[in-house]
């Protein structure tokens, strides 16, 4: 039986995204076969961050009936599939029981799929709601986006699905930001894990190259380390210290 | 044909009129996703010169989205001198697995007109060029350059006229049809005029008739459209080349892109990739064997994300799963040395979604799939064991254990064997609601209730991977002794062709080539004086000989029937898998021939099927089938008595190549 799992925030720019590709291919790693599934529409950013351009089908040829549920699956060198998204669909023209006809088929072969949710309440945040097992909430240290994770936790509520908990991302460690116990206070939520706002995800990014990707990177080690307490699998990241870590990515080990 | 360098080879621009211009050659250029084809000779209409197509699929193609589109026909030309039409009579053809460059002479002037399709194609985009070289010191010469278009699916009709826009803007023609456009630009002028023609294409789709001369084929007509025309002035330069882009949403700059590609990369590319094979040291089997290496690199669609080979071009223009897991088991180090591991390991990992209840997909379909290939899942279970085998990637059999047991699971019945519908393997012809492959004379209830020697044999081939992986020896035992008591026939000394398990068993004696598979499959398993009995029916009743043209070895054998039928001329579908030759067929015999060290004959065929692959058809392909050469030929040739090629000229799973090649260590 696959598990579904939608990574949800209240706006947009909280690295939703990022964390949907990061995660899934952390899940990968260890062993399991993922589907990263596309729904934000407004921000069809999926198939660029796993380094792939924007292929024939999309999840939107899927939705307006051109083809079915297994031609808009692509696959990552990893072993990662994922199903891209582009911009020519609107919010209202995602049908909740066409995204669930998609999820049955790939039950057939995935362990797990993973939503990439739209930002927001809109209807693909409520559909994905309603065809998750659970959800991932992402956010940012701002105090505003609090009152964002609290409605979340509402609406999830009445839909009875599970939240997993918060990834806190973009952290800059200044005074002004929200602190992950005052996040954690406020919504009742636990913050699995937390992420710099740091070059390195700037890079990965701009590259198309996901931190998961990189041996040596501390925030792929963040993303193995929560796809383990997701699947309850163990993970212990390699500790090496600075200089060494220099010489092994130096060598390419 | 006489060969120009290593891989350039020429060949007169002629017909053949042997058995219907079954045998008129053609380039094919292959790129991912597009095609382009002419046939190796030229016509000439309205003053104009055209390189000719036979089938109504030739042209420049390119599929985006899920449609194949064919959008040029030809281009047609003329030449002319102080306004007057230069009289040139077609010569020859130089071909390379690349480009095709068309010669055309009279006493003081030659023209060569040479055609690249480029490899840099994106999803939504394809192009190349056309150069026109002239040598001649005639006064004020002019080039006349005017596109025959039919943008139009590769199967549909030929739209009007009217559906057309045809644009001439300064250097730059641009014809567009319901979102598709086509693109050319050169340095020349150009006009607007249109003219719809009619076009005659007489191989059409492959399919036969019986008419008053004898057998021919049932040609198609089209009418493309002669879409405005450039004018070059080559008194100074003598030379005029034109960028042509066609797909949807093209402009200006793509044809500009396309026009400054180089085909010297792909003189690199190509010393390259055979760098990485040995070659025998006969200089002629080592060219052709060269060019075969090339053009099997070309197959290749996008899926997926991934470029992987279709099954063959024009109307198998898509991912048939059977065909494409064929060509990886036999070809899997060949894939290895082109593609890498990481590529094979990816597509197996995407293809087992198209797997539902044991069953794989028949192919890559844009609607519902139907799950109707019981040898495709097997198929790819043997590939995985395969990749498996050549990398030792323990992560790769880890994630492939479960597909592996669910087929089983799926498949396994009680004594070892497995049923299906007699059409779940790859003969699938179906005429009127039944399969050719049931006798005609059997009453079947149930058509589930099938036993196929092939996909049996690929079955013990998966239980005996699924054991040396995870482990589970006595399912082979029991199975091995189910298929042997179910299918051998020991009055013969052969496999059945199908049994049938209704209220009483029916088996079928046919010799068939599903036969040959399952031996080949199951070599090891059979004792030697069993192989060499099957050895001798296969000699006497399915082994078809055929004389090279290009070696002087007299009738040589060439490949076996696919089923020893009454039906012994292919006309069309009802002769699909009877007394007809497939290519595919002869790798499975090889496995046999090895085993019972007839080798030579082995050697025959690839020599044979390298001479084929070089002088008739689509130059550096294989054909799909054979018709058996019987019947009325309306036109006697040297070649009469070889086979006939029919259907399609370009298939994946014809294009062996292992049985070839010494893939080079390290």
């Amino acid at each position: 039986m696959t598990e579904v799992i939608s990574i949800v925030s209240g706006k947009g720019g909280t690295g939703k995204t990022f964390t949907a590709a990061n995660l899934s291919l952390a899940l990968q790693s260890l062993g399991e076969q993922v589907v990263c599934l596309d729904t934000d529409l407004d921000s069809p950013n999926l198939a660029l961050q796993l380094g792939h351009t924007p292929d024939n089908h999309t999840i939107e040829d899927y939705l307006r009936g051109d083809i079915n549920e297994l031609k808009a699956v692509n696959v990552h060198d990893s072993g990662l599939m994922f199903v891209p998204s582009s911009l020519h669909l609107t919010d209202d023209e995602v049908s909740e029981e066409s995204i669930g006809r998609m999820l049955d088929r790939f039950s057939g072969f995935a362990d797990r799929t993973i939503i990439d949710a739209p930002p927001g309440f809109n209807r693909g945040f409520y559909s994905s709601l309603n065809v998750s097992d659970r959800i991932l909430v992402v956010t940012n240290p701002e105090y505003q986006a609090i009152n964002d994770v609290r409605k979340i936790v509402d609406e999830a509520e009445d839909y009875g699905t599970k939240i997993e908990g918060v990834v806190l991302n973009k952290i800059e460690g200044v005074f002004e930001e929200a602190s992950k116990k005052e996040i954690e206070k406020a919504t009742g939520l636990k913050v699995l894990k937390t992420i710099p706002r740091h070059r390195e995800v700037t890079k990965s990014i701009h590259k198309m190259d996901p931190v998961v990707s990189d041996p040596h990177s501390k925030i792929g080690h963040s993303f193995r380390e929560l796809a383990a307490d997701i699947t309850e699998k163990d993970f212990k990241a390699p500790w090496y210290s600075p200089v060494v870590r220099g010489l092994r990515k130096l060598k390419g080990v | 044909m006489k060969t120009k360098g290593d891989l350039t080879f020429r060949y007169p621009q002629e017909e053949n009129p042997d058995w219907g211009y079954a045998r008129n050659r053609c380039f094919v250029l292959k790129r991912t996703d597009a095609c382009w084809s002419s046939s190796l000779f030229s016509v000439k209409k309205d003053g104009f010169t055209a390189p000719n197509r036979d089938y109504p699929q030739q042209g420049l193609l390119f599929k985006t989205g899920d449609r194949y589109t064919k959008f040029m026909d030809a281009p047609m030309f003329k030449l002319l001198s102080e306004g007057n039409v230069v009289e040139l009579e077609p010569s020859e053809v130089e071909l390379t697995p690349w480009k095709a460059k068309y010669i055309y002479r009279n006493d003081e002037t030659a023209l060569e007109v040479v055609y690249y399709l480029s490899p840099s194609t994106m999803s939504d985009k394809a192009g190349g060029w056309i150069k026109f070289t002239v040598d001649s010191d005639l006064n004020d010469l002019e080039l006349v350059v005017s596109p025959l278009v039919d943008i139009r699916g590769i199967g549909e009709e030929s739209p009007d006229k009217g559906e057309y826009t045809v644009k001439a803007v300064k250097d730059t023609l641009r014809i567009s049809r319901d979102g598709y456009s086509l693109m050319l630009k050169g340095d020349g002028n150009t006009i607007d005029h249109v003219e719809q023609t009619k076009w005659k294409y007489k191989l059409g789709d492959g399919f036969r008739e019986e008419g008053d001369g004898g057998i021919r084929f049932r040609d198609k007509e089209r009418k493309p459209l002669r879409a405005g025309a450039m004018t070059f002035e080559l008194n100074d330069r003598k030379s005029a080349k034109i960028g042509i882009a066609c797909g949807r949403d093209i402009h200006e700059v793509d044809a500009e892109f396309f026009r400054g590609s180089d085909p010297t990369k792909d003189r690199k590319l190509a010393e390259r990739t055979l760098g990485k094979f040995s070659f025998p040291d006969d200089e002629k089997m080592k060219r052709f064997m060269k060019a075969r290496i090339l053009s099997f690199s070309t197959f290749s669609t996008r899926q997926g994300g991934i470029e992987m080979p279709e099954a063959g071009e024009w109307w198998f223009k898509d991912v048939w799963f059977r065909d494409l897991f064929e060509s990886l088991y036999h070809e899997m180090e060949v894939y290895q040395e082109l593609k890498g591991d990481q590529w094979i390991k990816k597509l197996l990992t995407w293809a087992r979604i198209y797997i539902k209840d044991g069953v794989m997909a028949s192919k890559v379909d844009k609607s519902d799939p139907a799950y109707n290939s019981i040898d495709g899942s097997l198929l790819y279970l043997l590939c995985a064991a395969k990749y498996y085998e050549k990398t030792g990637d323990k992560e790769f059999k880890e994630n492939i254990h479960k597909t592996f047991y669910s087929v089983i699971q799926s498949l396994w019945e009680e004594d070892g064997l497995i049923r299906c519908r007699p059409e779940y393997s790859w003969m699938d012809s179906v005429i009127d609601g039944r399969s050719t492959r049931i006798p005609e004379n059997w009453d079947v209830e149930d058509e589930s209730k099938f036993l196929l020697p092939e996909v049996n044999a690929l079955w013990i081939k998966v239980l005996e991977e699924y054991d040396k992986l995870y482990g589970a020896d006595e399912d082979i035992r029991k199975a091995w002794g189910s298929f042997k008591e179910m299918f051998w026939d020991d009055k013969k000394g052969f496999l059945y062709q199908i049994v049938y398990e209704g209220s009483e068993v029916l088996r079928d004696h046919t010799e068939s080539s599903a036969a040959v598979m399952a031996l080949g499959m199951l070599k090891d398993y059979f004792f030697g004086y069993e192989l060499m009995e099957a050895w001798e029916v296969i000699k006497q009743r399915l082994l078809v000989h055929r004389k090279p043209v290009y070696f002087d070895d007299g009738h040589v054998p060439f490949g076996i029937l696919t089923k020893n039928s009454k039906r012994r001329t292919y006309m069309g579908d009802a002769e699909y898998h009877e007394a007809v030759i497939w290519p595919r067929d002869s790798t499975y015999l090889f496995m046999v021939l090895e085993k019972i060290g007839r080798k030579s004959i082995k050697e025959e065929i690839l020599k044979n099927t390298l001479d084929h692959q070089m002088s008739e058809g689509a130059i550096f392909y294989n054909h799909e089938l054979f018709s058996l050469p019987e019947g009325v030929n309306p036109h006697e040739t040297s070649q009469s008595s070889n086979p006939v090629p029919v259907k399609n000229p370009i298939q994946l799973w014809s294009h062996f190549l292992t049985d070839f090649l010494e893939v080079k260590e390290g």
